[in-house]
């Protein structure tokens, strides 16, 4: 019989020890000096629960212009409602349980999960696979196009006392040819964090796009400063498919991410884009990869981060060519803005390129606020905070570009609370 | 492209591949232990201070792991390498003195000529011990040392001291480690303040026995406001087993000074080519490393600037030929310790025949610095599809008035280009040439003439065949 993805997962949990700093990806994240000792062994020893199939829900309100809504809570639907005309169109938003039978798991997430845990993974993505609850499929029927947005938020909120806090959510997008989906994943709750009991949320983020298709995937993580956040997600795009991905990391004190893009399909075109703000003792290291596996495919994908005093962010970002594809196109930005002394930004563009037919490149800069913008500001009766602040918002802001309309409100509200 | 044009590939093709017999003097046996490292140390008759440091060099190097990154390293044997080998008795004065097979070798490298070339002091390696020495008369008036480690450790034992290892610790790494106990050989070069010297102070190096490791070991310094240029430039006949080079820089520059560094290594294609080189720019001083890869093995060097005090700057020219069989991982490393610095680093990358050319750099900037910038441009080409590049840069700011930037770019060379110059009469292989030539002609303008005509020569002699 074959074994279940949690099953794997649990093995190369036993397997594996947590990340330490000689392994290159971890090396400026230190998780033994950024965390207490024995809070991810204790977080890790927290039961996995699991819900079967959920029959109960309530529905939540759906405002309008919205397709669906659902919220879950530690990664477990609690309240979903679809409108008529994403019902009309066949979206599908269907609860796996981890505890489903290998036979009844939908393919596409099984082939996501492994090709996660296949590849040189770590204890923390394992560990997602191996205590996440059960996955949020989404889908939609061939040639169906959903302008209006899905949006799921998933709610932080505050366990028992005495046990840590755990979520780990897990959402699986399958879109097969031809269509079109617009998601917004959000991330929201700022649980009371006392000093041994850390809430730690471990994301999981998988999707594979079929020929033609087009996601736009926006992640508004707008959790507490106690947060501490993992993420990685996997996506897989085929021919002529395109992605639009916009993460913003707004919250948590420690935030580690990897993001990987498979441009599996000859002339699949993914943009990514991403923006993050370290605060006073926060420590974001956000990780990309675009991987081009096809030929002519284009990957794009820009970065921007601020950080305030006493705060710490990383970017490592990587272009990776095989040697099959030919005539690729990529490029990889990451622009940093330092907000005072006692800041301090990492950047780490890399490309690894194994054929000649490519235009790849990368850029990056690191650098204060322009004097001369604050004084325009300044000079226009703006208050040296506010100026500093929209000159902040300003440079954050570009990296919304991919955003739909329908959803920018979130995420620049989000960005508002922060500033 | 056929397999005898390839300049690397056997013996009979390589233009400085020839050997004379081995002649050398005292030669331990193969291996590495502390019987060998003291050998060394009462062969050169050194004070007692230097065998303590080679000691406990030695000590560092068997704690050290191996780098588990960058190029590829897997089989090195440490103990099939001779450590030492005294090719003659002492230091000659003259080039005539010079024993004749060793005289030979200079000859087929075009030495002679250089020195016609009024080209000032000429230190020429055979094997680990410099040989042959001369100042011209007007450097050695003006305070200038340009010595052989040994010598200057016998003649001026308190500068040697007050320096020697103090840029690039014993315990920095494993093959700093390595070079610490084993040294032989190099350069030391002092120059007192307010001198310019004018022309290039050069000194080739040569390994000649088989299986034998270089481990030179150079230290410059250059005294309040003033300027040296120094040269070095490589090239080893071919052997079929693996033969390691590892040799350490270390470049103070005092306030005001300017020191550049110029190297154009062209090992042949069987050495492991692993060189910690690093300088200290002091107030308003600046550092200047020119560095050219195109031979050897594996290459893993990194040439480093401290920016130390205000006003200082750093610069690292990095060229980089990646052919077969070949992994060039190459860069430059500036570190922001003061403010007001800046730096600038560009590097030009070629692979070729499934080769790998590798930038790894790092740009660091200090807690609490203001007006730092500094700025690096990464270029390579990739000449065909088996062929591989890769960027590695690092950028670690903690200090918020800083400018810092970073651009990439990877391509190979564009029909566009190749269909112009070939409308224009030339031949694939020539538009190519000119190409590639123009791809690196930033860096080889930095290059005193001779040097910028030997590196064309040597990238055209690589290119040979690379087209149809």
């Amino acid at each position: 019989m074959n074994r279940s993805v949690p099953q794997l997962a649990a093995e190369l949990f036993d397997k594996l020890s947590w990340p330490d700093t000689t392994e290159e990806e971890w090396r400026r994240t230190d998780l033994s000096r950024l965390l207490p000792k024995d809070l991810l062994d204790k977080t890790a020893d927290l039961p996995i629960f699991s819900t079967g199939d959920i029959d109960e829900r309530s529905t939540p309100l759906l405002p309008e212009n919205y397709a669906a809504r659902v919220i879950t809570e530690k990664g477990i639907p609690v309240a979903m409602a679809l409108s008529e005309e994403a019902v009309k169109k066949g979206l599908i938003v269907e609860w796996v349980s981890q505890d489903r039978s290998p036979e009844d798991f939908p393919i596409s997430l099984e082939q996501s999960a492994n090709a996660e845990l296949n590849q040189e993974t770590d204890r923390i993505t394992a560990w997602h696979w191996r205590s996440f609850p059960g996955a949020l499929h989404i889908s939609l029927p061939e040639r169906a196009e959903l302008k209006e947005p899905v949006i799921i938020e998933e709610r932080l909120i505050a366990g028992d006392e005495q046990s840590p806090l755990f979520s780990a959510p897990h959402l699986h997008i399958a879109l097969p040819g031809s269509v079109e989906l617009n998601l917004l994943w959000s991330f929201d709750g700022a649980p009371e964090v006392q000093e041994s009991i850390i809430p730690v949320v471990n994301a999981g983020l998988t999707a594979s796009l079929g020929e033609n298709s087009l996601l736009n995937i926006a992640m508004n993580q707008n959790l507490g400063n106690g947060v501490v956040f993992f993420l990685h997600d996997n996506l897989l795009l085929e021919r002529d498919s395109r992605l639009e991905f916009t993460e913003a990391h707004f919250g948590g004190r420690l935030v580690k991410t990897r993001g990987r893009v498979v441009l599996s399909g000859k002339g699949s075109e993914a943009r990514i884009n991403g923006l993050f703000l370290a605060e006073e003792d926060s420590h974001k290291d956000i990780g990309t990869i675009q991987n081009h596996l096809s030929p002519r495919a284009s990957s794009t994908a820009l970065y921007k981060g601020a950080v305030r005093p006493g705060g710490r962010s990383v970017y490592h970002g990587l272009i990776e060519v095989s040697p099959d594809a030919q005539g690729t196109d990529a490029y990889l930005t990451n622009r940093n803005l330092v907000l005072g002394e006692g800041a301090r930004a990492d950047s780490i563009p890399q490309l690894n390129i194994l054929t000649d037919d490519v235009k790849c490149s990368h850029g990056s800069t690191t650098g204060k606020m322009d004097p001369s913008h604050l004084f325009y500001l300044e000079s226009r009766g703006f208050s040296p905070v506010e100026a500093k602040k929209e000159l902040t918002r300003g440079f954050l802001t570009e990296a919304l570009v991919l955003v739909p309309d329908t959803l920018i409100d979130v995420l620049t509200d989000s960005l508002d609370g922060i500033l | 492209m056929s397999d005898n044009q390839a300049p690397v590939s056997g013996l009979a093709d390589y233009k400085y591949g020839f050997a004379y017999p081995d002649q050398s003097v005292f030669k331990p046996g193969k291996g590495l232990s502390e019987e060998v490292v003291r050998a060394i140390s009462t062969q050169k008759r050194e004070p007692e201070w230097m065998l303590e440091i080679r000691l406990r060099a030695l000590r560092a190097f068997y704690r050290k792991p191996m780098p588990n990154w960058g190029a590829g390293l897997g089989n090195i044997d440490f103990e099939d390498i001779y450590y030492y080998a005294k090719p003659t008795e002492s230091v000659v004065k003259n080039w005539e003195d010079l024993p004749e097979d060793i005289l030979k070798t200079y000859d087929r490298l075009g030495l002679p000529e250089a020195e016609k070339k009024f080209l000032a002091g000429v230190g020429a390696q055979y094997d680990s011990e410099v040989v042959y020495h001369s100042i011209q008369e007007d450097l050695k008036s003006q305070g200038v040392l340009f010595l052989s480690p040994e010598q200057a450790l016998e003649e001026h034992p308190d500068i040697v001291q007050k320096y020697f290892g103090t840029i690039i610790p014993f315990n920095d790494n494993k093959f700093a480690a390595l070079n610490t106990a084993v040294w032989s050989g190099g350069s030391f070069i002092y120059v007192p303040p307010n001198i310019n010297v004018e022309i290039p102070l050069q000194a080739y190096f040569r390994i000649n026995s088989e299986n034998f490791g270089q481990f030179e070991r150079t230290l410059i310094i250059v005294d309040e406001n003033s300027f040296v240029h120094y040269i070095e430039g490589c090239t080893a006949p071919v052997y079929t087993t693996d033969s390691l080079h590892s040799a350490v820089v270390e470049i103070v520059a005092e306030k005001g000074a300017r020191v550049r560094y110029s190297t154009i290594q062209n090992w042949s294609g069987d050495i492991f080519n692993l060189v910690t080189k690093r300088a200290v720019a002091k107030e308003n001083a600046t550092v200047e490393w020119v560095d050219g890869n195109i031979g050897s093995k594996r290459t893993m060097k990194y040439p480093a600037v401290w920016l130390m005090g205000e006003g200082a700057h750093g610069e690292v020219l990095s060229i980089a030929f990646g052919g077969k069989d070949q992994e060039q991982d190459t860069g430059g490393k500036i570190v922001h310790n003061a403010s007001n610095t800046s730096s600038i680093i560009t590097s030009k990358s070629i692979s070729k025949d499934g080769g790998t050319a590798t930038y790894r750099g790092l740009i660091k900037v200090a807690e609490g610095l203001h007006d730092v910038k500094s700025h690096v441009v990464c270029d390579a080409l990739i000449l065909d599809e088996k062929s591989i590049s890769k960027t590695f840069p690092y950028m670690e700011v903690e200090s918020d008035d800083v400018s810092v930037e970073h651009e990439a770019r990877v391509s190979r060379i564009s029909e566009d280009q190749l269909f112009y110059l070939m409308a224009r009469g030339l031949s694939e292989e020539e538009a190519s040439m000119m190409i590639v030539n123009g791809f690196l002609d930033p860096l080889v303008k930095q290059l005193p003439m001779e040097y910028a005509v030997e590196l064309n020569r040597l990238i055209e002699l690589e290119m040979e065949g690379s087209v149809g």
